[in-house]
């Protein structure tokens, strides 16, 4: 069962001469539970094709199916109802809610969909993140990596079929950033959630199951890493 | 937290400055149409005790009253709606102005799943979150206000105004100031509101600028470093060679960034 499944997505800037092609004819497909890392120079579309994934860009051709939808079919209230309970977002900047604690944060999206929060799962998801003392403390008395855990709970906590991160790692120093993927890669492997993740660091891309390279808007798939 | 809109005292407590000047404007629309109407039954109130007084008659007093009544609350009324027009401008403006700030914090909130309706909502029951405060506040100064003209008027312009009553309370004063400051928020809630529910389009485009925007704050505290370092190259080779054997970007940026801690670069920043 593929979860995702891209299909010649172009994206094009400007027109006539000025036109730039952020992406060429971009097609793969993901399987479920398959955790996928998207490397390139910066500006050769990465963050663009995530952007499309998760439906916050639209591209000028080509489709997206996200579980069999076409999120581009999709009117703007049903994309948002969609795009809570199926997609979880991670991003470099850690858009923490400033005001709220971190289990305020981490249960925020749950809210947003008028349903109870998982008390055992949250639990769980504070333990394993290592935030279960720190669960009463607001974002600016964290470290770097530690406001990063919480967005990483976040995104975990609605049960998301497919999670988009955005170099999750970005401005985290090594020793966090390992322990960051390495959190990611054991609660998506737990709840058989999909990942892809845009990555700068080739010790990051190394742990995926796959690799997927994109240069100059063109994707190549560098295949499995370790079988 | 029961529900995502527990966030509104949260953030509200939080963001005090920031919305002290829409509450002002609250707190004045308020005030001004207490006070008007309060004066207007004030008015009414001692033209009628002044006619008891005069003539015993209560047929005619009530004839007169009445169209001293509706005279005074005609007026009050054209006031009303002026004050609510202004009001309506100037809360609007001010909202408008701290929605602007806030915008990356709705985009924040449309990428976690909140629907424009729920940011729609959130934005009015904020604004009805000041009126909390802001209408009381409001009341209480237009009475105390009717109090200190009726005093004035009774004890230092005298004559027809003797009959003032002193510390009369209009309940139809209060009415009306509260309702006014619910339906001025109300109103003027309105177009921040949808200014803040963004396109998730919009979005994209906001996240890409503030990247930008930290990107070339970023290369100008580097670029800034960089001539430091060039002046005080003589006395640190070290960094120098650091810099130009680095091997990747990223890596040079940060070498330079730990490199610049020991160079007192916090203390160049503050």
């Amino acid at each position: 069962m593929n979860l995702l499944e891209v299909k010649s997505i172009c994206k094009t800037y400007g027109s006539g001469e000025a036109a730039v092609h952020a992406l060429k004819d971009v097609s793969f497909i993901v399987p479920k539970g398959e955790f996928v890392a998207v490397v390139g120079e910066s500006g050769s579309g990465k963050s663009t094709l995530l952007n499309m994934l998760g439906a916050l860009d639209t591209p000028t051709s080509g489709k997206v199916f996200i579980d069999g939808n076409d999120t581009f079919k999709m009117k703007d209230s049903q994309l948002t109802v969609f795009r809570r309970r199926n997609i979880g977002f991670i991003f470099q900047a850690f858009n923490l809610i400033p005001e709220l604690t971190v289990e305020q944060n981490i249960i925020f999206p749950v809210l947003l969909d008028y349903q109870k929060p998982d008390k055992k799962y949250l639990e769980e998801l504070l333990t394993v993140l290592g935030l279960k003392e720190r669960h009463n403390h607001l974002p600016n008395q964290l470290s770097g990596g530690q406001q990063q855990r919480v967005t990483i709970g976040r995104a975990l906590l609605t049960r998301p079929s497919l999670i988009l991160a955005d170099e999750p790692t970005g401005n985290l120093d090594s020793q966090n950033s390992s322990e960051v993927i390495a959190l990611l890669k054991e609660a998506a492997q737990k709840y058989a959630q999909t990942i892809v993740m845009i990555t700068h660091s080739s010790i990051n891309a190394q742990t995926a199951d796959r690799v997927l390279r994109v240069s100059d808007g063109m994707l190549t798939d560098l295949g499995r890493c370790r079988e | 937290m029961k529900s995502y809109l527990s966030l509104i005292p949260i953030s509200a407590k939080v963001h005090k400055q920031q919305n002290r000047m829409t509450l002002l404007c609250i707190v004045f629309a308020v005030f001004l149409v207490t006070a008007v109407f309060s004066m207007a039954e004030m008015g009414v109130r001692m033209e009628a005790g002044r006619l008891i007084g005069k003539h015993g008659s209560q047929a005619l007093q009530s004839l007169f009253s009445s169209t001293m009544a509706q005279t005074l609350f005609g007026a009050a009324a054209v006031l009303f709606l002026l004050i609510l027009l202004a009001g309506v401008l100037m809360i609007s403006s001010s909202m408008n102005s701290t929605v602007t700030q806030r915008t990356k914090f709705f985009g924040m909130m449309r990428c976690i799943g909140m629907s424009r309706q729920q940011i729609i909502r959130f934005v009015r029951l904020e604004a009805l979150n000041w009126c909390k405060t802001a209408v009381p506040i409001g009341v209480l100064l237009g009475v105390v206000a009717t109090w200190g003209l009726c005093w004035a008027l009774r004890f230092l312009v005298g004559e027809e105004f003797s009959d003032m009553p002193l510390f009369g309370v209009s309940i139809i004063g209060m009415i009306c100031g509260i309702l006014l400051g619910v339906v001025t928020v109300l109103l003027a809630a309105q177009s921040p509101a949808k200014r803040a529910a963004i396109d998730l389009i919009d979005i994209n485009r906001i996240i890409k600028e503030q990247l930008s925007e930290s990107a070339k704050a970023i290369n100008n505290e580097i670029r800034a470093m960089l001539k430091e370092q060039k002046k005080t190259r003589k006395y640190n080779e070290s960094i120098q060679s650091k810099v130009v054997y680095g091997q990747g970007k990223r890596t040079r940026t940060s070498q330079i960034l730990n490199d610049l801690s020991t160079f007192d670069f916090f203390e160049s920043i503050l």
